[in-house]
């Protein structure tokens, strides 16, 4: 069974995003912030990550650029969730890295079609 | 307590449907007809299904009728929808035409193309493509029955909530532009496809044949006699090599059609014989 690490400083964002992805039969760990998310990345090596943009501690775009700091051998797949669909915004997060994006709110089927292009379904 | 749809209302509405898409209403779709038709009727203020009906008796030009029938229709599409079966395309089929063809001319025909995401998929495909195509003819002819659907299809202007599903990050960035809250298509794009309202069971904008006929969760609307009729219309305009993509589930109906299964290429179809005994249909 594949791993979704969900990194959202919103509890409620968490549980509907952990309530659809094991629906889509995968295994779900949740952090609250970007430093968190990298303690779980190298504790658990998740398959892909669902990371909320803005958030405390440390931010989406900081997460990414800590992650690939670490050159793991497997790095997970990206999807960034966001409010915002502007072009800048969007570019800035592929260019550290993202792999597909999602705008919130977002429901089963556009989180099935985004984990399909990443390549995880 | 469960409260039964108008039974006589509903009726003549799946009635209507049929004499002008040909489509049947299946128990399912039944169910869904209120709602398909409730932003009309609240738009319009009519109460119920009876008073959209009258209103429809007493229109003479026939415009409220082409409004209803068009609310009835299906317009669900996505980008790149079924990923696996693009992926098919992409990897499997469009190379094989590639290499087979001898005049460098690429006819694509999307039939039952809705809003325009699939063939928008298809042409942003061509375009991953790059050089493989440099020096090709190539021509994406899309059809529908809705006019509606084909207007927003030319338009190329789509909701966030559109582009959410399918289109990979790097498609999104390459070709489309906000514009509000909607995003636009690039011309280049655009113009890649050939947007016409035709009906697959009486198609008048089409002419010879096609190398890749996309037909997808279409076929399913029809009932039997109906679903034989329209494979025939596909059959007749593709040619021996000609490749055909169906929805999943779909099969083709009728004895005389020409195509088989591909292995391993889910929904995917090639014609291995000639058209022979299918000229007979009007075009």
């Amino acid at each position: 069974m594949l791993n979704c690490l969900v990194v959202d400083d919103s509890k409620v964002i968490r549980k509907v995003a952990r309530h659809i992805l094991e629906s889509l039969n995968l295994k779900v760990d949740e952090a609250a912030d970007g430093r968190e998310a990298l303690e779980m990345c190298d504790a658990k090596l998740p398959d892909v990550v669902l990371l909320d943009w803005n958030m405390p501690v440390m931010s989406g775009l900081d997460f990414l650029k800590e992650l690939s700091r670490r050159d793991l051998p497997q790095p997970p797949k990206v999807i960034f969730c966001t409010t915002e669909n502007g072009v800048d915004h969007i570019r800035a997060a592929v260019d550290a890295g993202a792999d597909e994006y999602v705008m919130k709110p977002f429901d089963r089927d556009t989180l099935e079609s985004k984990l399909q292009i990443v390549g995880i379904l | 307590m469960m409260i039964s749809p108008p039974n006589r209302a509903i009726q003549r509405l799946g009635d209507l449907l049929s004499r002008h898409t040909g489509q049947a209403l299946s128990e399912s779709r039944r169910w869904r007809i209120e709602t398909s038709l409730r932003p009309l009727m609240r738009e319009r203020d009519f109460p119920s299904l009876d008073a959209l009906l009258a209103a429809i008796d007493r229109d003479t030009d026939g415009t409220l009728l082409l409004e209803t029938i068009d609310a009835m229709l299906n317009h669900e599409s996505s980008f790149f929808r079924d990923i696996a079966v693009f992926q098919a395309i992409e990897r499997k089929v469009l190379p094989a035409l590639h290499e087979h063809s001898r005049e460098k001319l690429l006819r694509i025909w999307c039939a039952g193309c809705s809003t325009g995401q699939e063939a928008y998929s298809l042409a942003m495909m061509i375009k991953r493509m790059g050089a493989l195509w440099d020096g090709w003819r190539v021509s994406i002819h899309a059809t529908d029955v809705s006019p509606v659907a084909i207007g927003k299809a030319k338009s190329g202007r789509y909701a966030q909530i559109d582009m959410q599903r399918g289109l990979p990050i790097n498609e999104l960035l390459r070709w489309f532009t906000p514009v509000g809250e909607d995003w636009q298509i690039a011309d280049e794009i655009r113009e890649m496809v050939h947007f016409q309202t035709d009906n697959l069971l009486d198609p008048r904008r089409l002419s010879g044949t096609y190398d890749l006929i996309l037909c997808r969760n279409v076929l399913f609307y029809f009932p039997e006699d109906k679903r034989r009729l329209a494979c025939d219309h596909i059959a007749h305009h593709a040619r021996q090599g000609s490749y055909l993509v169906l929805g999943a589930g779909e099969m083709l109906t009728g004895g005389n059609n020409p195509f088989s299964t591909c292995r391993e290429l889910s929904c995917v179809y090639v014609a291995e014989r000639p058209m022979s005994g299918i000229g007979r249909l009007a075009g």
